[in-house]
Order: C-alpha cells, then structure tokens, then sequence
C-alpha cells in the first residue's frame, strides 16, 4: 500500500464515512466504507492528478453508495418510512447544532438530492458534479435552487 | 439561516479525521477478492458441463463398442446443450453500455447486468433444464437399447427415474423464481427508482 493512498485515505476518511453513513443501513456503514476504500484502491492508478482529489473520491464513493443495495434495502425502507412518519422539524429551535440541522436534512433527501447537497457542500462546480451524476449543469442548478428552497421551507418556516 | 451556512458545518465535519478507520489488509484482501470474483459461479458452471460432456464423449462414445445411434444422440445433445449454456452465460455476463464512470452510466450498467441475470434465472427452464432433459432422456434410452436391445423401457422403474429428474428440475425451477423475487427484483427496482430520481427532474 503506497504511503500516498495511505495520507490520501487518512485525510479523506471523514469525508469517505460520511458519505457511506448517508447511504448504508445502519450497521453496515463499515462495510460499505470498506468498499469504497477498495474501489479506490483500485481505482487509484487511473486517478488524474489534475482533477481534484474530491472529485474523484465522489465519483467512487458515490458509484459505490447507489450500487451497494444488497444487503441493506429493507433496513433502508424501514428507515424512509420513520423519517416520513416524524414531524417536521418545522423553524431551528434554540440549542438545536448546526450538526443535528445538517444530519435532518440530509436524512428527508432522497438519495441523489443528497449527493448533490454533500458534492455543493464540499465546494464541487455544478461541471465538476455533472461530470460525477452524468446529468447536466442546468439541472444540477435547478436542484440546487430546489435544495435551498426546501431548506428554507423546512428550517426557517 | 440558508443552506450554504450548513457548509461551515461540512468544514468541520470533514476536518474530524478521527473516523478514518482503515483497514489496510482487508483492502488488499478485497481486491484480490474482486479479481477472484471474475470466476464466479458461471465459469464453474461451464468447466463442470465442458469436462462432463468431454468425459461423456470419451467414455461413454470413443473407448465403447457397442454404442447406439441413441447414445450417441444423448451425447450429441449433452455436447450441443453445454456449448448452448455456454453462450447463454457468457452473453449474460457481457454488458453493451460504455463506463463513461458518470453515476448515469454506473447505474445503467448495474441495472442492465441485473436485467440479464434476471432473465437468465427465469428462462432456466429454455437453456438448462430443457436440453439437459433431452440429454437425459436420449442417454438414458440409449444406454437402455445398447444393454437390452430393446427401445420400449420398463415403464414402472422409468417412471419412478423421470418423476425424480422432474421434481429435480422442478427445484431449480422454483429456487430460480425466488431469487428472483427475493433478490433480483428488489434490487431492480430499487435501482430503477434511483436511476429515475436522477434523470427525472
């Protein structure tokens, strides 16, 4: 294991296991982090080094997140269905963290508008996230403006 | 608040570098793993029935004398229904869209290698057990007419022989259809969904 891909692994792991703890079921974060560290193993030799390493990493993260469905799509059904049945969160309560917003959000998303939120997030161009989903710029922008609107309905009120 | 302040919040999340638990050895075993996975449970597949037809050939065709025309048709069949199943597993496995490593692709890629195997479980019955019960039937026949001499069979023990052969092809029938419905559907439609939440705007 090349010490690169090891600092490279250490200084991206939060970002990698954030995103595998938006998409694995719960107890199966690991395994999916796990999968996504092997896809970029392997991945890791075509890496272009004049792309941003995020980008990259999303690329596979993300390949890797919507295809690793075997396992987890009842515990995933499950847990839709408890999100759909709480309240809304409605206005931010005072002593509610900028960390618990972010986690509800993130949670009432579906699984691409998510991707989405987490890529803008992080600083990714609407090219750099076309380039990732295979959609285009204009419809990335038009699911950013409906992201910052639902946001703003949801949590503002 | 508006949602680019949620990206201070990013920041910091991304900055916690406590979470990064790899494993490195179980890396290197994954990949390796991957690799292993190109010889699945299709190549095992074809390597059984290419040595079972290559033995049947030998053993039941060149190094006899007194083979029938009806053996050698059963083994005729058995050699014409491997290469068959050969080129049905083969093509299942071949995907026609290109990577171009966009989530598009990757996903239209999963969701057609899963509509083939897919298919390949619920057409059981056309690649793998129809010629492989012609095969059965012609050897069993054959071998029967090469001992006896005779074409018409004890009605009673071979009924008893192909009521077992269809209760066999009756569980692989069934056990196909329920990896469909416990696997390959679910797994399509919950890939279909997505594809369509990305597409769909």
């Amino acid at each position: 294991m090349p010490s690169d891909f090891d600092q490279l692994v250490r200084q991206h792991g939060a970002r990698i296991r954030r995103i595998a703890l938006r998409y694995a079921a719960s107890g199966a974060v690991d395994d999916l982090v796990q999968d996504i560290l092997v896809r970029l193993w392997r991945s890791y030799p075509s890496y272009r080094a004049d792309a941003r390493i995020e980008t990259w990493i999303y690329r596979v993260a993300l390949n890797a997140s919507m295809t690793y469905v075997k396992e987890s799509i009842r515990e995933r059904e499950r847990q839709a269905a408890l999100i759909a049945q709480s309240p809304s969160p409605g206005a931010v309560q005072a002593g509610t963290s900028m960390g618990d917003v972010l986690a509800s959000f993130l949670a009432t998303l579906g699984d691409i508008d998510a991707s989405i939120l987490m890529m803008y997030l992080d600083g990714l161009t609407a090219e750099e996230m076309s380039g990732i989903l295979g959609i285009s710029g204009n419809a990335i922008a038009v699911r950013i403006n409906r992201l910052k609107q639902k946001f703003s309905d949801t949590y503002v009120g | 608040m508006n949602l680019d302040d949620l990206k201070a919040q990013w920041r910091i999340e991304m900055q916690h570098t406590g979470h990064a638990d790899v494993r490195f050895e179980g890396i290197k075993g994954e990949v390796s793993e991957f690799r292993r996975a190109g010889r699945n449970a299709a190549f095992w597949m074809i390597f059984a029935h290419v040595c079972g037809s290559a033995l049947a050939v030998f053993f039941g065709w060149l190094t006899r004398d007194d083979v029938g025309w009806l053996s050698k048709l059963g083994i005729a069949a058995y050699v014409i229904a491997t290469i068959w199943m050969t080129f049905t597993l083969l093509r299942a496995r071949k995907v026609t869209r290109s990577d171009d490593w966009t989530l598009r692709s990757r996903l239209e890629i999963e969701i057609e290698r899963l509509e083939k195997q897919r298919n390949l479980y619920n057409r059981v019955g056309v690649w793998l057990l129809a010629p492989m019960s012609v095969f059965i039937v012609l050897s069993t026949l054959g071998r029967h007419h090469d001992l006896t001499g005779g074409y018409l069979p004890d009605l009673f023990a071979w009924t008893h022989f192909y009521s077992v052969w269809l209760a066999m092809c009756a569980l692989v029938y069934w056990l196909c259809r329920r990896e469909i419905t416990r696997k390959f559907d679910p797994l399509l439609s919950r890939l279909k969904g997505l594809y369509r939440e990305l597409v769909e705007n």
